[in-house]
């Protein structure tokens, strides 16, 4: 070879020159296959919540399984996973030592199964989807036994009436004394009228506890609907024994109180009879006395006295016993008519017809009251006689004593006296009582209200039911995505008006350099037709199955394949990624606006459409109308580029690109003030392949705002839609600007 | 210290205990004084461990252990747990004379049996103190 | 094809970066161009959509200086990767004289990998060159992901995926990272000068 090209050696000196171009690199960079990493954390926190549940390990659990969930985004099969973690933290947080046993076996096995989708890289898409669908399952089912009904443990293991109790009290109702407790097992008959209300419970087991679990359905959601998962059963047999069970129970217990008053009542009306007919008696008695000849009776005053103590005793105690049940029965009917409540409201289970059930006792009750006013009344008569009776004997004796002697007189005085003391005794007596009657009437009344509103409640439900339905996971076939991205502008076919539009740019420059080279390059005829043949190149039938072949065997095209299955193109996937320095940016940033002032306004942009901020320049509005557009240059002679932290959105855009770019005016008519600005500030928008600026007041800052819903009626202008304000200010509002249409 | 104990609050311990340990799946559970006595023991039936011997053993475990803490500056030890491949136990003081005994399989987490078993030493404590007659001892 | 002067005493070289859509092909040429603008003598080129994709190539050419008293120029472009431009890809691929194929580590991404690979093929045949003898290098790109816990595709099996019949050399890389780009770029301007050398004296004097 005379041409200077000598075999081999060119290589050792292109070798040294590219080393001394490029310098030498390290020859080998490891990366670290960090790809198992991201569960260690999480098993470790496993393990800890497995030996100690606390606050603390259940927080760094949820935490991590938050951070996870971030990491994950855009996944197809740990998402859903990481959010039935979610909901069974938070059911532990909530129950604690409570929580279903079972619990944390349901964790590990969803851990498991998140271990298996994340870690197994061999795995096929069918294999991860049925491991899903299998953790969803053993999900619905916890969700299912816990909603079913209450725990093994009974109300009766409860050391409620038990000892225990007494010495470390469970609940501000304490234990009633024994006298008073609800009526024993074997002594309680069911009243004829309201039959099905009773029958044989056992009072004190199914009463006292009504369990119903209110924070698990709100604990439980699962809204993913990312899941081909079978239908939750939405159908109403599945709740509806529930509810009757609370609602039997709740009526068993009003029934069984409503018995014990009656009884109480019965036997308050006992002992006014013998009270009636002790009174009866002293009353005869002193007519006998009265009647009697003017015999000299031993000392009738101890009697008296006895009998008057006697009397007073006996109301006293009745009083007594009154107030105890009256407060017994307020407290414990009240406090269960709120549980009930509070459970019924807060329990999502689809409704069933409880208007018949409640009618029902709101009726009994009504009987009940009914009852015991005429029994009042009839009480309130034999007052009334027996008053009668006393003044009839009052008055007689005065007359007949009349010609009494001195002894006999001092004796009438006496016994008028014992009968003054009778009775405004009983007089009084009897004003308390009555007293005391009305205010349990009052009682009733709020009874049969509280479960007016229980009753009310439930209809709610009815209604809400209908319209609803409560599946946990719905039945879909809807790719985890909701929505198919759009198309990458400038991506469809070759649009390149972009190269036309900035003819007077770099670029165009470069371009014809790029293709002049390019045609220097090209291939003589002559070099073409001297290529000695190849051969056809054996890929082997296994490069080719390789390429054709996917999990599904099918061989179709692999695109198209792709795309279904995860449902996006791959602009969206990438726009995920690619903003994302860490994975802290892939979580949803809290929404920033630019705000400003402009003609004594202030006004707001949505961060997303920012493309830069800039403070004005002199002469820079007069430019901007001239000219019709701007250049970020016009603003900032030196261009530094996008600040990532400050417009996110904007970060993959690159300087260059950004340098020569003209954005268009945005038209001064559009918002009061624009026409006068003088170019204070400007603000360069971008939505789309649009690109504008808006010439503001001052210097557009950065501010997180929230929704000003008091200002947002006076909006009036079709370029502002919203109005924002700084949660504690009380300022003006900003009116957001809809970017995508001004410009 | 020589005491008694009435049977019914026996019963009530035991109750007790079933009704927070068993039902989570406890294999067996027993209250034992710091001499090694059982005062009240409950199993789930599938196995009878020998109690006497594992009281006895249990309480000297304790008192070691407690040794142990207190040669490394600790008080006491917030956890002492022995974990088997199929059967493991947990002990718990209960107040200062009593000691709480509670074995269970893999089925069980730990996690839910110090739960339970915070919840209630406290109650069984106080309980056991106000039903405990000691019994006088007769001047020597 | 690689243009030779013999009397001007000049060669030049096309080098295509080639792979799916988004693996990193013009970060490659970014990164090199950022740091080594002194030493390269001439400016890139690029020609993106609106969101930073390809949309015809990007060009950048690099001198070499002499090597063997020959001026020793490469030109590196890079194609879209995006299905839809085959045609622009096909275009730039003409008279290439060695490929980096920059694949993308992300599972999600395997397949797009081999049917890019696929495609790389079809394409040299229509050029009647033959993929197995072509000067090739494969880069694993984004291998820096894999650090922030995003499951990307081990090296064994983006092997058996595409390298299994090829037996190319391979490097993983971190393109945005500058990691083991400029070893790539060394070590496919080695394959191809050689190759470019080779045909030269088989074809005895040829230009």
């Amino acid at each position: 070879m005379s041409d200077g090209i000598s075999a081999g050696s060119i290589v050792s000196e292109l070798d040294e020159k590219l080393d001394s171009i490029f310098g030498k690199e390290d020859e080998v960079f490891s990366f670290e296959e960090n790809s198992i990493a991201p569960l260690a954390e999480l098993k470790g926190l496993m393990l800890t919540i497995d030996w100690e549940i606390s606050d603390e390990t259940i927080l760094a659990f949820d935490t991590e399984v938050e951070q996870l969930k971030r990491l994950f985004v855009g996944e197809n099969y740990a998402p859903p996973l990481l959010k039935m973690l979610s909901s069974l933290t938070a059911y532990l947080k909530a129950k604690k030592g409570d929580a279903r046993p079972d619990t944390l076996n349901l964790f590990q096995s969803v851990f498991d199964a998140l271990e298996k989708v994340v870690e197994d890289k061999g795995l096929s898409q069918q294999a991860k989807k049925s491991v899903v669908d299998a953790e969803i399952q053993n999900f619905k089912g916890f969700k299912k036994a816990l909603l079913a009904g209450p725990k093994s443990k009974t109300a009766a293991a409860k050391p409620q009436d038990s000892r225990l109790a007494h010495v470390v009290p469970q609940e501000p109702v304490s234990a009633p004394e024994p006298e008073f407790s609800a009526p024993p097992q074997d002594e309680f008959k069911p009243e004829p009228q309201g039959e099905i209300f009773f029958d044989e419970r056992d009072v004190s087991d199914s009463a006292i506890e009504i369990e119903a679990e209110p924070s698990a359905p709100m604990v439980m959601e699962e809204p993913d609907r990312a899941f081909a998962a079978g239908p939750e059963a939405t159908a109403a047999p599945q709740n509806t024994p529930d509810l009757s069970a609370v609602i039997e129970e709740l009526r068993g217990y009003l029934g069984a109180e409503m018995g014990a008053l009656k009884d109480w009542a019965d036997e308050l009306k006992r002992e006014f009879n013998q009270l009636k007919e002790d009174a009866g008696k002293a009353s005869r008695a002193v007519e006998d006395i009265v009647h009697a000849e003017p015999a000299p009776v031993a000392d009738p005053s101890a009697a008296v006295d006895n009998l008057r103590a006697y009397i007073s005793d006996e109301l006293k105690t009745l009083r007594e016993n009154l107030d105890a049940l009256k407060s017994d029965l307020h407290t414990r009917i009240e406090a269960h008519a709120d549980d009930a409540i509070q459970d019924l409201t807060q329990d999502n289970a689809t409704p069933f017809d409880s208007s018949a059930l409640l009618d029902g006792v709101r009726e009994y009750l009504g009987g009940q009251m009914d009852s015991l006013k005429s029994e009042f009344s009839g009480l309130t008569q034999d007052f009334g006689r027996l008053k009668e009776l006393m003044e009839q004997k009052e008055s007689a004796p005065r007359e007949e004593a009349a010609p009494a002697q001195d002894a006999e007189s001092s004796a009438s005085e006496a016994l008028t006296g014992l009968l003054e003391d009778i009775r405004s005794c009983i007089g009084n007596e009897f004003l308390g009582f009555k007293e005391q009657l009305e205010s349990l009437k009052t009682e009733f009344d709020q009874l049969r209200d509280d479960v007016g509103s229980v009753k009310s409640a439930l209809d709610t439900f009815q209604k809400k039911g209908e319209r609803s339905s409560s599946p946990f996971f719905e039945d879909s076939d809807e790719p985890a995505r909701a929505s198919k991205p759009k198309a990458a502008p400038g991506g469809q076919d070759f649009d390149l008006t972009f190269l036309q539009d900035s003819a007077d740019s770099d670029n165009a420059e470069d371009l014809s350099r790029g293709f002049d080279d390019f045609s220097v390059i090209a291939p003589h005829e002559e070099d073409i037709a001297e290529i000695p043949d190849f051969e056809e190149p054996d890929l082997g039938a296994d490069l080719d199955q390789t390429l054709a072949r996917d999990d599904d065997g099918q061989e179709n095209d692999l695109i198209e394949i792709y795309e279904d299955e995860h449902g996006v193109t791959e602009d969206r996937e990438f726009e995920i990624f690619a903003q994302a320095d860490d994975p802290e940016d892939l979580v949803q940033p809290d929404k920033e606006y630019f705000v400003f002032e402009l003609g004594g306004a202030r006004y707001a942009v949505d961060g997303r459409f920012v493309i830069k901020a800039c403070k004005g320049v002199d002469g820079l509005a007069k430019k901007a109308r001239k000219k019709g557009a701007l250049t970020i240059l016009d603003c900032k002679p030196r261009f530094s580029g996008i600040r990532r932290d400050l417009q996110p959105a904007w970060s993959n855009l690159s300087t260059k690109e950004l340098k020569g770019t003209k954005f268009s005016l945005i038209d001064s008519g559009r918002l009061e003030g624009l026409s006068d600005s003088a170019g204070g500030g400007a603000l360069f928008l971008g939505s789309g392949l649009k690109r504008a600026v808006l010439l503001t007041d001052d210097f557009p800052k950065k501010e997180s705002l929230q929704s000003d819903t008091e200002a947002r009626d006076a909006l009036s202008s079709r370029y502002v839609v919203d109005a924002l304000k700084v949660t504690s200010d009380n300022d003006q509002p900003y009116f957001l600007i809809d970017a995508d249409k001004i410009m | 210290m020589n005491y008694i104990l009435n049977q019914d609050a026996i019963d009530q311990i035991e109750e007790t205990l079933a009704d927070e340990l068993i039902a989570i799946g406890v294999h067996c559970v027993f209250l034992s004084d710091m001499a090694g006595n059982v005062v009240a023991s409950v199993d789930n039936g599938t196995q009878q461990p020998d109690i006497y011997a594992l009281a006895a053993l249990s309480v000297a475990n304790f008192g070691a252990t407690n040794e142990i803490a207190k040669l490394i500056g600790e008080r006491d030890f917030t956890l002492l747990f022995h974990k088997g491949d199929s059967e493991s136990i947990h002990f718990s003081r209960v107040g200062e004379r009593f000691l709480l005994c509670t074995i269970f399989g893999e089925g069980t987490s730990l996690g839910f049996v110090r739960l339970k078993i915070a919840d209630l030493a406290s109650k069984v404590q106080k309980f056991i103190e106000g039903e405990i007659i000691e019994a006088v001892e007769s001047a020597m | 094809m690689a243009f030779i002067n013999l009397k001007k005493k000049e060669i030049q070289c096309k080098i295509v970066y080639y792979g799916p859509g988004r693996s990193g092909k013009t970060t490659n040429l970014e990164y090199i161009y950022e740091r080594f603008r002194e030493q390269i003598k001439g400016e890139m080129v690029t020609i993106k959509t609106e969101e930073d994709r390809t949309l015809f190539f990007d060009f950048l050419p690099i001198g070499l200086g002499k090597i063997q008293n020959f001026d020793v120029r490469i030109q590196l472009y890079t194609v879209p990767g995006q299905v839809m431009y085959n045609s622009t890809r096909r275009l730039v691929l003409k008279g290439v004289d060695g490929v980096v194929f920059v694949a993308d580590s992300l599972v999600d991404r395997r397949k797009k990998n081999i049917v890019s690979l696929k495609n790389l093929h079809e394409n040299l045949l229509s050029y009647q060159k033959n993929i197995f003898k072509i000067p090739l290098v494969l880069q694993f790109n984004k291998r820096d992901i894999g650090q922030n816990g995003i499951p990307i595709l081990n090296e064994e099996i983006m092997n058996a995926d595409l390298n299994a019949k090829l037996k190319a050399p391979y490097l993983l890389a971190s393109a945005r990272q500058g990691a083991n780009v400029v070893n790539t770029l060394k070590s496919i301007i080695k394959l191809t000068v050689s190759a470019v050398e080779q045909n030269i004296l088989q074809g005895d004097n040829r230009v």
